[in-house]
């Protein structure tokens, strides 16, 4: 089920809030009810599917169990550590990556071995990750072990975060679980966010996808002007954006109204000076996961010399980039990031303040680039498209289908540019400060949310485009 | 920090009361249809997917005032003066009618589809001529104009091509596009701004020019006195404003506009047999033209605009159905034809069967029978395969495939 669908809005929802707010007297009965409702969310897009977050459920609570247990017995705790990353891991592979590494194979041997079809559990990584974190935090003792299964089932399946993230790490969460409170002013703050989320999958990421999707349909395979690629990379660049930070304020929002924090996921990304600072706002959960299970056990940054520094980075990047999918493209756009992080880092270009709209510059080319060789199908596609971008086949520069994209999604484009920069945040704080214009602002704000919700609906009754971006994660 | 708090819980309070308002109304409004899918629903779990997606549909069909929504989409999008609507499910040419298109990069290859339809005209009785008749694009050429970047689909391009294939093959054609411009009816009115189909005006100049063209190929011209093909015979009853067509239907009148309907019926005397099927459902008619082979149900129905029972152009032959058998009672003695056709040779069939005894249609999509085994067991005198330019896919040639 998504977010954006009728079916969440007007029966999920409601009928799930009216039963949790029915049930406020008993922490345990919340819970059960965020538990079975999570379940059927999963299940009605993947009936199936529920089976194989059941049983990941299943084996990380066995793990977490006997992790505690043998806490103390270094060699048996870092056994089980082992086969849980091997079961988890197995897992993901199998699904996700079975099939890439198979065709590796093929494209390399003479083997001719089958490929088989598998399809892809819809939000497996951000599950798998999820069970990671909860055996690995409780062996490092940032959250105690759940003797109940049921907990254990709910932090993995909880359905805001469940099919797009953010990632919870465990000891994040543990503690709110059974000790959370609810309150109306986090309610009203969770509404407001929800609809904020859903303007921005609903009307900026939908609406640039339509024309991502028909540029790079024919940017990378055939040739096109270089400002129709620019203006498909721009659009994909707005769409991505909008549409994982979107998921990411309907999933902060719904847990707020449920009584949860969770923490920010995106933090105006496109306003960095560097990919270090980049990756500081974007997939925010992400970065954090890997820093803290991956990067930090390495040895991170504190190493004795800049060589196992960027060969803790080229590994990070490396496994970042083949999480987000199982082809060559992301593994690419992975080791770009490293390049661009570790050069920053060598040079210490991300601690500057000089030449700030530059390397702003910078950064958002490296970016956009990025997110063509993301979008591809594959890396031929990839290169053909960057081809396009430069005009290293001779289709000229203008067209007009540029400008009729333009024309079309003028106020989409607008809209979109202006609020990657923090606008929003500060009419907030000017509301806040008291400033001279906030009583109209005050005055406008509920009219404005409710009218974007409303415009939201009528876009989904109508049935517009509403592509769904996570398959591959 | 109090405002702050005031104002987001001004804005919780209304969205809680939309919510539960809308999901009410919502729940009532598909109560029904949701009840029924579940009633014949098989509740095994190899099942669930397909019931999900039934229940789905349901949810997402009977949406409380879906069209008051669809309307509203559709104002915004004029307010944002766009020519597409819903990433090109719609666009709007330089006068503002609606047209389908897609990005496509040239014409299609169509020779599969002419090499059935040559392949079928071989299987016919040596005494049964073939003819296909090219109904006209919306896209009209020499005419229609779509603003800067606007993407054309080649659909009269593909249908050059599918003609010059039929007539390689000896194949007899009639293209109803040449001409179009030189009618006499102003090319704004040639077709629907909210539809896809030509107006009933057009139609009746299509089966002029048909019957012109059938006039050279047998002894005795089908309208000597040019008395049928003749509009000054026939009533014309205007309705203002009152269309919403398949492509209006999609953004609403805001965004699209309306069309007039003219219902077009002869004043002179008739008598007909009409015969339709499909599926399960079948029903005879007798009477007049007006009474037999038009249904005035559309054009009378009340409160359901968007509703596809309220399609103005469904007035004629009680639109698409799998097979139809038209007999005109005054002329026992006339050609019996066989049209295999789309939805927009239907108006221009309607008024052949003035000048001819028999005609029988089938229409690829819901005749579940062999079309070249009914063609060739029925004592017929001309079949006409009338697939206009923008279906010209498989679906509508279901017969003569090699494969």
């Amino acid at each position: 089920m998504l977010f954006s669908s009728v079916i969440f809005l007007f029966y999920f929802l409601p009928l799930v809030l009216g039963l949790y707010y029915i049930l406020r007297f008993s922490v345990t009965a919340k819970n059960m009810l965020l538990l079975v409702a999570s379940l059927f969310f999963y299940a009605w897009g993947e009936p199936w599917f529920v089976l194989i977050m059941l049983a990941s459920i299943c084996f990380n609570y066995i793990f977490a169990l006997l992790v505690d247990k043998f806490r103390e017995r270094r060699n048996a705790a870092y056994t089980i550590i082992t086969l849980m990353l091997i079961v988890n891991l197995g897992m993901l592979f199998v699904f996700k990556y079975m099939a890439f590494a198979l065709r590796i194979v093929n494209e390399n041997t003479s083997f001719g071995l089958n490929i088989p079809n598998i399809a892809l559990p819809l939000g497996i990584s951000f599950f798998t990750f999820h069970g990671i974190s909860y055996v690995i935090d409780v062996y490092r003792g940032h959250g105690a072990v759940q003797k109940n299964l049921f907990y254990v089932a709910l932090y993995i399946s909880f359905f805001p975060q469940l099919i797009a993230g953010p990632i919870l790490r465990y000891n994040t969460i543990a503690d709110q679980m059974v000790n959370r409170k609810e309150s109306w002013d986090k309610f009203a703050l969770g509404c407001c966010r929800f609809i904020v989320g859903l303007g921005k999958k609903v009307l900026l990421s939908n609406s640039m996808a339509i024309v991502a999707d028909h540029i790079f349909s024919i940017g990378g395979t055939s040739g096109i002007p270089a400002s129709l690629a620019w203006l498909g990379a721009i659009a994909y660049t707005l769409q991505i954006y909008f549409d994982f930070s979107g998921y990411s304020d309907m999933a902060i929002g719904l847990a707020l109204m449920f009584g949860f924090k969770f923490e920010e996921n995106f933090r105006y990304p496109y306003i960095s000076r560097s990919i270090t600072e980049f990756w500081r706002r974007w997939h925010i959960s992400l970065g954090t996961w890997f820093k803290e299970y991956v990067y930090f056990p390495l040895g991170g940054s504190r190493v004795t010399n800049k060589d196992k520094m960027i060969r803790n980075l080229l590994i990070v990047w490396g496994l970042t980039g083949v999480w987000h999918g199982a082809e060559w493209t992301f593994v690419v756009w992975g080791l770009i990031n490293f390049a661009f992080i570790a050069l920053e880092k060598i040079s210490n270009l991300d601690k500057g303040t000089r030449f700030n709209p530059l390397r702003h510059l910078y950064a958002m080319f490296i970016v956009v680039i990025g997110w063509v060789i993301f979008r591809s199908p594959d890396l031929l596609q990839a290169g053909n498209y960057l081809g396009n971008m430069f005009g290293l086949y001779g289709n000229g520069f203008w067209s007009d289908t540029t400008w009729m994209f333009l024309k079309e999604y003028a106020l989409f484009f607008i809209l979109g540019i202006l609020f990657c920069m923090p606008i929003a945040t500060r009419m907030n704080k000017l509301m806040v400060d008291g400033a001279r214009f906030s009583k109209p602002l005050e005055l406008v704000y509920p009219v404005t949310i409710i009218v974007l919700f409303l415009v939201c609906v009528s876009y989904l009754v109508k049935g517009t485009y509403n592509p769904f971006i996570y398959f591959n994660f | 920090m109090h405002n702050f708090f005031a104002k987001k819980r001004i804005t919780a309070f209304l969205f809680i009361l939309v919510l539960v308002t809308f999901s009410v109304l919502n729940i009532i409004q598909s109560f029904g249809p949701i009840q029924k899918t579940l009633a014949s629903a098989d509740f095994h779990y190899s099942e669930a997917k397909e019931l999900i997606h039934e229940l789905d549909n349901d949810i997402n069909e009977h949406v409380f005032d879906k069209f008051g929504f669809v309307e509203a989409y559709g104002y915004m999008q004029s307010l944002m003066w766009k020519n597409e609507e819903n990433n090109f499910e719609v666009v709007k040419d330089m006068e503002g009618k609606l047209h389908y298109t897609y990005f496509a990069t040239g014409p299609t290859d169509t020779k599969d589809l002419s090499d059935r339809v040559a392949a079928l005209g071989a299987h016919l009785d040596p005494k049964t001529k073939l003819t296909y008749v090219m109904t006209p694009d919306k896209y009209v050429r020499g005419y229609t104009q779509f603003p800067e970047g606007i993407p054309y689909n080649y659909n009269n391009e593909t249908a050059d091509g599918f003609l010059t294939n039929l007539k390689q093959d000896g194949i007899d054609t009639v293209d109803l596009r040449e001409g179009l411009l030189e009618s006499g009816i102003p090319a704004k009115d040639l077709f629907f701004t909210t539809d896809h189909h030509w107006k009933i005006k057009t139609a009746f100049w299509a089966f002029g020019q048909l019957v012109n063209h059938l006039d050279g190929m047998y002894d005795k011209p089908l309208d000597p006195d040019h008395y049928f093909t003749d509009l000054n015979n026939y009533n014309v009853v205007p309705y203002q404003d009152i269309f919403i067509g398949s492509q209006g239907r999609k953004a609403g009148k805001y965004f699209a506009g309306d069309d007039d309907f003219d219902l077009i019926y002869p004043k002179f005397k008739t008598d007909y047999s009409f015969y339709f099927k499909t599926g399960e459902t079948e029903a005879t008619l007798n009477g007049r033209f007006e009474d037999a082979l038009l249904t005035t149900y559309p054009l009378n129905v009340q409160g359901a605009t968007y509703d596809l029972t309220a399609d103005k152009y469904f007035t004629y032959l009680y639109g698409n159905q799998g097979i139809v058998h038209v007999v005109n009672k005054d002329k026992p003695n006339g050609l019996k034809v066989l049209f295999i056709k789309d939805s927009l040779a239907v108006p221009m069939i309607s008024f052949l069967s003035t000048v001819v005894s028999e005609i029988y249609l089938i229409d690829p999509r819901y005749y579940t029978g062999d079309i070249v085994d009914f063609a060739c067991k029925t004592d017929l005198d001309h079949v006409f395969v009338s697939i206009s330019p923008q279906d010209l896919v498989d679906e509508f040639f279901p017969y003569g495939s090699k494969d």
